[in-house]
């Protein structure tokens, strides 16, 4: 029997949910200073009413709800799915006052998109947004990537906040305490921030002859875009725009940074740095880029699309490797993206689908998923050669020694499963309205791995349908369906429990 | 951040490159092999 949540549950929940409006409201401050320092007065307007009504809803999620109740798990399940829906409804308030989107919904699209570092994108004429709206397009990539529960855990600690933590599909605690964690990985971000701007800078400055602030501006945004996975590019054309092997070679590493999982990045930072490549994720994740990386470029070669080794291996290199972290840059358009065909084209969707590691800022069924699901397998084949009582291994390295538990297989076959179903509904949507398979099929997977790589489907003359489906497809990607269902079970109580 | 945190910071940063290097290597041997073949 489902229990109707009672007034303190709610009270709970609106407590912890106004602590995080009032951190974003915080983070608004941002582009609201590089708006006012830029002169683009339009958007101080704008980021004014965003920061005032995170602020709002902030200040009455503590005043009038304070609680000293625990948040439980469910509790928590519900504020981190709640929060994903209501920071990119007001978060899109710049973006929609800013005149660049035909409908509301794009708008709001596009802030979905950008906190789910998803990187598809419905802004029109992107090449003349403001700066500042540019900035915030990329901050709520960063915010995203980093967890808005993250970035509220680091400031301020509660009871509730493993649950939190958990909740914003993270799994792994790399310190003892959440806030410790939380703050390690701000300062993994903070060192690739530091390193990354640097040299996306120095190559803008020097090699593409950008004058400083240009080129800083450029290794900003490209700097969180690529950490964080997202892939938005404050040029139309993305890191094709550069037309620079050293910018995308930068770039290549900063995407690498943001996949790889932040447990990996605490065994590189303070050692056991040979742990990295014991570990099952690290196998797993190469395995399957050098297995999608040979499809790609066996298809790019059989098509003819790139007929020279330095072309090929560039542009397949930089695809392939923006597809498998989940990021979503492109140095080819979207025409020509569609017209790859064949093996390049079903190779770029299985290295989407599959996605990053676990824990990190990438999206899809991730490498940890892929390496349990094959270890189950090669099990099961091992456990009916073998003689009947025979003990078939489950060991194996991810973060020291673990055990493969059946409770475990079945928790990784569950939401690989329910990944598989995201990535055939969008496609079924798709199809629906006529777009042929392959398209239909690539544009759902990218939108459900939060990778933003298209074929052209994501335009602002689709159907809304198929938008809100998108939008969807990646809340729901973005969040590794937990919370989801924590929130759909929590209304589905409230309206018919007991 | 301590010098010692920067150095360990910085050695992530290039491990990390070097794992970028790699891989574009393996890509281009790969393009080569493969468009040698083709």
């Amino acid at each position: 029997m489902l229990i109707r949540p009672v007034a303190d549950d709610f009270r709970v929940i609106a407590f912890y949910l106004g602590r995080i409006f009032l951190v974003v409201a915080g983070a608004g401050l941002l582009p609201l200073t590089w708006a006012a320092i830029a002169r683009e007065w339009h958007p101080v307007g704008s980021f004014l009413v965003m920061i005032g009504l995170f602020a709002i809803l902030g200040v009455a999620g503590i005043r009038f709800a304070p609680s000293e109740s625990t948040l439980n798990w469910s509790h928590g399940m519900v504020v981190v799915a709640f929060t994903w829906l209501i920071v990119p409804v007001i978060g899109a308030v710049p973006l929609l006052l800013s005149g660049h989107f035909g409908r509301p919904l794009d708008a709001l699209f596009d802030a979905v998109s950008g906190l789910t570092t998803t990187g598809l994108s419905l802004l029109s004429d992107v090449d003349h947004l403001a700066s500042s709206l540019n900035f915030w397009r990329h901050l709520l990539q960063f915010l995203g990537g980093q967890g808005i529960i993250l970035a509220a855990l680091s400031i301020f600690a509660g009871t509730g906040g493993i649950t939190l933590y958990f909740g914003e599909a993270r799994d792994e605690r790399i310190l003892p305490s959440v806030t410790s964690t939380a703050r390690f990985i701000w300062a993994v971000s903070v060192v690739h921030l530091l390193f990354g701007v640097t040299a996306l800078g120095l190559v803008g400055w020097l090699v593409l002859g950008f004058d400083i602030d240009r080129a800083v501006f450029h290794g900003l945004m490209t700097f969180f875009a690529g950490f964080d996975t997202g892939g938005f590019s404050p040029q139309s054309t993305s890191i094709g725009y550069y037309h620079s092997a050293i910018f995308e070679g930068v770039t290549s590493v900063l995407m690498v940074a943001g996949a790889m999982s932040f447990g990996l990045h605490y065994s590189l930072w303070r050692g056991p740095r040979r742990a990295v490549f014991a570990n099952l994720e690290t196998r797993t994740i190469l395995s399957t880029f050098g297995f999608t990386m040979v499809l790609t470029l066996l298809g790019l070669a059989a098509t003819g699309v790139f007929a020279s080794v330095a072309g090929l291996t560039r542009h397949g290199f930089f695809q392939i490797l923006s597809a498998h972290t989940g990021t979503g840059f492109s140095t080819v358009s979207s025409v020509e993206l569609a017209q790859w065909g064949g093996l390049g084209f079903g190779g770029m969707a299985l290295a989407m689908a599959l996605g990053g590691m676990g824990s990190s800022t990438a999206g899809g069924v991730k490498s940890l998923r892929i390496g349990l699901t094959i270890k189950t397998v090669v099990n099961q084949i091992r456990q009916v050669l073998l003689p009947e009582h025979a003990v078939v291994g489950t060991a194996y390295r991810q973060s020291g020694r673990k055990h493969l538990t059946p409770n475990l297989t079945q928790s990784v076959m569950t939401i690989s499963l329910l990944y598989v179903a995201l990535y055939l509904l969008g496609a079924g949507i798709g199809l629906a309205y006529g777009i042929p398979l392959q398209e239909a099929l690539f544009e759902s997977v990218s939108a459900s791995a939060n990778v933003g790589l298209s074929v052209g489907v994501t335009d602002p003359s689709m159907p809304i349908l198929l938008e809100l489906v998108y939008m969807l497809q990646m809340w729901a990607g973005r969040l590794e369906f937990v919370a989801v269902f924590s929130l759909l079970g929590f209304l589905y109580a409230w309206a018919l429990g007991k | 951040m301590s010098i010692h945190g920067l150095i360990g910071g910085l050695t992530m940063f290039a491990i990390e490159a070097l794992i970028v290097a790699s891989l574009a290597i393996v890509a281009g041997v790969l393009s080569m092999a493969i468009l040698a073949l083709l």
